[in-house]
């Protein structure tokens, strides 16, 4: 029975590292080096991190429908963690999200929030995320809990591509997807060094969050300590 | 509106700024307390 993710200790705590030091480096460029952008004006600089965070919460929540999957597939307790890990975070990162939109939609739109089809799809999808973590608690048989939970998130995973599609596919207040051909140059660099920085970061407390996950699990499936000498 | 430039904006994007650095410093703290605790848990 496979429960460990804790393959390489010192690695999660590494990447890490590299996390911090990139967004930190990538911050002060977006802060401090980049100019302001032509209608924007300094408010554009909310992108820096926005535009990462965004990326960075769909990947960890595309992450935990891989894990989802596999474990479905392979009933390997591992993959449970590391989807637990991974809801958690993409939740984490999916609240910052809205946050930070809605501290830069008040400037350039206005309103704090709007009911627009990108804003409303990017809130049930946090929230339907939430939901599978509050199951996750409620729900104390572990195996129940992984495969309800896994038949869960494989569902609410099907709101990953809608969200980023949603500026593509109905009329949004949100702009569309830039691409490195309509961002200029003096941009690029800090968006890069911060979606770096994001991505390291979103990777070391997925890492760190599986090992919490997979310790309480190898303390809940464990044999009585009569069994555990025969097993 | 200035210019077709938005004016000032430097308190939003300071607030977007620290919202992020205190998120991601609260997660990761909560995560490395979690997983001392369950380090302590199992060690016992």
């Amino acid at each position: 029975m496979h429960v460990d993710n804790n393959r390489f200790p010192r690695l999660p705590w590494i990447i890490l590292v590299l996390g911090i030091v990139f967004l930190a480096i990538g911050s002060y460029i977006g802060l401090f080096v980049a100019p302001p952008e032509a209608l924007m004006g300094q408010v554009q600089r909310i992108m820096y991190v926005h535009v990462p965070t965004a990326w960075n919460a769909l990947l960890a929540l595309t992450f935990a429908f891989v894990c989802a999957v596999i474990f479905l597939f392979k009933s390997d307790w591992k993959w449970d963690a590391r989807m637990e890990a991974s809801i958690e975070v993409g939740v984490v990162l999916g609240f910052l999200l809205c946050c930070q939109g809605s501290i830069w939609a008040k400037p350039t739109w206005g309103v704090w929030w709007d009911w627009d089809p990108r804003l409303t799809t990017t809130a049930v999808l946090v929230f339907a995320f939430l939901g599978i973590l509050a199951l996750r608690k409620f729900v104390e048989d572990p195996v129940r809990r992984a495969i309800w939970s896994a038949v869960a998130t494989i569902i609410a995973s099907v709101d990953v591509p809608i969200v980023y599609y949603s500026v593509r596919w109905w009329n949004s207040l949100h702009q569309l997807q830039s691409s490195p051909s309509t961002v200029s140059r003096q941009f690029w660099l800090p968006l890069r060094m911060n979606a770096f920085g994001i991505l390291f970061l979103m990777t070391a407390f997925i890492m760190l969050r599986a090992r919490v996950a997979s310790m309480r699990l190898k303390h809940e499936i464990a044999p009585p300590p009569a069994l555990g000498g025969a097993a | 509106m200035t210019g077709g430039m938005i004016p000032g904006g430097w308190n939003f994007v300071v607030a977007a700024y620290s919202v992020t650095a205190l998120v991601l410093a609260i997660y990761g703290a909560s995560v490395i307390a979690r997983l001392r605790d369950e380090t302590r848990r199992t060690d016992d």
